[in-house]
């Protein structure tokens, strides 16, 4: 246990933690933090965020049919307001328009851009909001069509499962979503970053250092291989466990707390998912994604590192490795995790696959170590 | 002589940096096959050109329209004859087609591709027409305040934005009054030509030279200490001055890389799209207008100069890469952290911007790096963007960053060359 100790302190050189931090820091202010300083981004996002939360409030976590006729009410009201506001407006009375339908109809000009962004009418602003979600829940049917035609037969069978089980009535917006995945894949992208870099020189530093010869000649030195994988292994779990630590905290500057035990699937989300999860289930699930593949890169960064002659060989073969965690693993195996777009089980099994074959490389790599000759 | 032939070796027998070269010349290939299916309505502009010259005046249209409405009246010969049917223009034939299968099926492969080709033609006749009101009713001023108050410029560099705007508005100007947007080229707005050579493939190309470059430079810099050399070589005086070497066979390494990725990509899109008749045609076409605003060289670059432009400055940037690695590795005396110092000095540079104060013309100097340079290569040579707008961005970030790094280069080294062994 000593000799994993050392490892994993060997591992967590001062120089190499100032640099991860560094790259941490750099990828935060450059991508991640954008997810966190423009929640909501912008209108009418932000009136939807907040009209989501009152929708929480008063009706609970789902809208059955008689709270979505409250809504409606509740729209007639504004409306009416809106309309008092035209009447009272110099501007809307120098146009002619007195009535919030008149002011839609003439769509975007004069008028428009001067109570949308000039005085920026909050109240406009909401109507426009709840006017789609009204759209969205009272077109469900259509959504759900639309939706059947580019699906395939186990797609359509989840479809029909959610629909008979009134899913999606559930009150979920897809900003707080998208929002949470967009920041998670930043996350993601530092932390494998983190990994690579941090681990990259595991076995490459005893290599360059002469050190192989002198530790094969004894039994606990052909070990080594070994030990140090298992401290690769326990320097990843430390890695992700601290930056998903500061990352969350940043997280919980957004506010989204209240969603957390809300379901995913919802007309206002418009994405259908293989389970009936809550928000907090879909984050967990995203960890468990996470730690799974930080496991799975570690395993075959050091693998590199053991096969590698030099630092420019280990960075150049991991130059593929991170295009291809960037564009497939972190989009379908993190990300959308449990979206519909790919078939039930295929992620499950992805992450099976790839646990298992870089198992299986360092295996091979152990045995080829164990009978290795001193060269 | 042979050190440097040996510092060479130490190069070509990587086979990890020869594995990259490939590797992206490979993705490079895909990225330019990904777009072969514009291939062959691209070609109907070269034969159009070949008959008629690019330069558009009154005497080309006129020719241009005689051989629309031949081809129209060969195309409404043949309809007559299958559906006794004749049409205004080949638009409303293909909507038309477009909306009865039965009808689709009446005319052969052959012959639909034919009336494809006229409809490019009638829409480049249609493009034509809207030329003269789409630059009329182009507002460059307008967009400028839009652009600082975006950024959220203020005073003093809202002024100098305002009045380098004002700059490139007098440049359009001359640029109407020459009429270099008066000749043909492929439809931007459809094709995006401009962008898939300059954007996506320079932009892609100039990051994995940069890549190279930085891996090259960091191997041999560092390769005495990373193979418990540097006690024997950098004890003599030629042993230290080696690393002028280095210098030089990693700039020359690059410079190959450089041109093998760049030269075979750059083969194979010529090879795919053909360019035939079109390479002297003015760059800032009308053409080239690809989205919201034109396409404004500073000079009266023809397709060939600026391609040619683009080819040197994206050379040279590699070069100021290699040097920037140079220093680097002077100082870290270790390949991977070289590599990761490089990674971290590009993401620092990128954020100075953000904590510049908005009021100052600092700002726009924050901008002048190599760094910003390869990740926008289709605003090269052109007045775009609020930072990049300067008629000689392109040519400062070069000459002031190429004399601060040979200054910094030398100081590095001098400081290198009276280093303790220890």
């Amino acid at each position: 246990m000593k000799i994993v100790l050392n490892e994993i302190k060997k591992i967590f050189e001062l120089k190499m933690i100032a640099i991860m931090l560094l790259i941490n820091f750099i990828l935060y202010f450059l991508f991640t933090s954008f997810h966190i300083n423009h929640f909501p981004n912008g209108r009418p996002e932000l009136d939807h965020y907040n009209i989501h939360l009152e929708m929480l409030e008063n009706y609970g976590r789902d809208m059955d049919e008689e709270e979505f006729a409250h809504f409606k009410e509740v729209y007639e009201n504004e409306v009416e307001r809106a309309n008092q506001y035209l009447q009272e407006d110099e501007l809307a009375r120098e146009e002619g328009i007195s009535t919030y339908e008149a002011f839609r109809s003439i769509g975007s000009d004069r008028l428009g851009s001067y109570i949308m962004f000039e005085e920026r009418v909050d109240l406009f602003w909401e109507l426009q909001a709840r006017e789609s979600l009204i759209d969205d829940y009272e077109t469900t049917d259509l959504f759900i069509e639309r939706l059947y035609e580019k699906s395939n037969e186990q797609q359509r069978q989840r479809i029909d499962e959610v629909v008979h089980e009134d899913r999606l009535s559930s009150i979920f917006p897809n900003l707080v979503f998208n929002n949470y995945t967009d920041y998670i894949g930043e996350v993601c992208l530092a932390i494998f970053l983190s990994i690579m870099f941090m681990l990259s020189p595991i076995y490459l530093r005893d290599g360059k250092n002469n050190m192989n010869d002198l530790q094969y000649t004894s039994k606990i030195g052909r070990n080594l291989f070994k030990k140090k994988a298992l401290g690769a292994i326990i320097a990843t779990f430390i890695i992700i466990t601290l930056e998903l630590g500061v990352y969350f905290l940043i997280y919980t500057k957004n506010n989204t707390g209240m969603f957390l035990n809300s379901k995913i699937i919802s007309i206002f989300h418009k994405r259908i998912f293989w389970y009936n999860l809550t928000f907090i289930q879909y984050i967990v699930l995203t960890l468990v994604g996470i730690y799974v593949m930080g496991f799975v890169i570690a395993l075959m960064v050091s693998l590199i590192s053991s096969l590698a002659p030099n630092y420019i060989a280990t960075i150049a073969i991991q130059i593929p490795l991170v295009f291809f965690t960037l564009v497939v693993f972190i989009p379908y195996l993190i990300k959308y995790i449990a979206l519909v777009n790919l078939p039930k089980y295929s992620r499950g099994i992805s992450y099976l696959g790839l646990v298992i074959v870089s198992l299986i490389l360092m295996g091979i790599r152990w045995r080829r170590e164990k009978l290795m000759d001193i060269a | 002589m042979s050190i440097k032939v040996h510092e060479f070796k130490k190069v070509v027998t990587s086979t990890v940096i020869i594995g990259m070269i490939l590797l992206f010349i490979a993705f490079n290939l895909f990225l330019v096959f990904d777009h072969h299916y514009i291939r062959n309505e691209l070609t109907v502009l070269n034969k159009m050109v070949d008959e008629l010259g690019y330069e558009i005046n009154d005497e080309m249209l006129e020719n241009f329209q005689d051989l629309y409405r031949d081809e129209l009246k060969k195309m409404n010969e043949i309809t007559n004859d299958k559906t006794s049917k004749t049409y205004g223009d080949v638009g409303t034939f293909f909507e038309e087609v477009r909306n009865d299968y039965d009808l689709y099926n009446v005319y052969t492969h052959k012959e639909l591709d034919h009336m494809n080709q006229i409809m490019i033609m009638e829409i480049y006749l249609d493009f034509i027409k809207d030329m003269d009101h789409e630059y009329a009713s182009f507002d460059l001023l307008e967009f400028a305040e839009t652009e600082i108050s975006l950024y959220g410029l203020q005073g003093s560099a809202a002024e100098t934005a305002r009045s380098n705007y004002e700059k490139l508005g007098d440049r359009l100007n001359q640029l109407l009054d020459n009429g270099e947007h008066k000749n043909m080229f492929f439809i931007g707005q459809i094709y995006g030509m401009h962008s898939l050579l300059f954007k996506d493939i320079f932009r892609v190309v100039s990051f994995e030279i940069m890549i190279l470059v930085v891996l090259i430079t960091a191997y041999i810099m560092n390769y005495e200490f990373e193979n418990k050399t540097p006690l024997m070589v950098y004890s003599t005086r030629r042993g230290r001055n080696i690393i002028w070497d280095k210098l030089l066979v990693a700039m020359g390494s690059g410079v190959i890389a450089t041109t093998l990725i760049l030269g075979i990509t750059l083969i194979a899109y010529f090879c795919l799209f053909s360019y035939k008749g079109l390479w002297t045609v003015p760059i800032s076409n009308y053409f080239n207008w690809e989205d919201v605003f034109p396409l404004i060289s500073w000079w009266d670059m023809s397709f060939i100069q600026y391609l040619i432009c683009s080819i040197v400055l994206t050379y040279i940037c590699g070069i100021l890469f290699t040097m920037i690695t140079f220093i680097l590795s002077i100082f870290t005396k270790n390949s991977y952290i070289s590599f990761f110092a490089f990674g971290i000095l590009f993401g620092l540079i990128l954020l100075i911007p953000d904590i510049m104060p908005r009021s100052n013309n600092l700002i726009f100097l924050s901008g002048f790096t190599p760094f910003h340079l390869v990740l926008n290569p289709q605003i090269w040579f052109t007045g775009r963007g609020i930072f990049t707008i300067f008629k000689y961005y392109e040519i400062t970030i070069v000459g002031v960053w190429g004399l601060l790094l040979f200054i910094g280069g030398k100081l590095s080294a001098k400081r290198f060359i009276k280093e303790d062994i220890h």
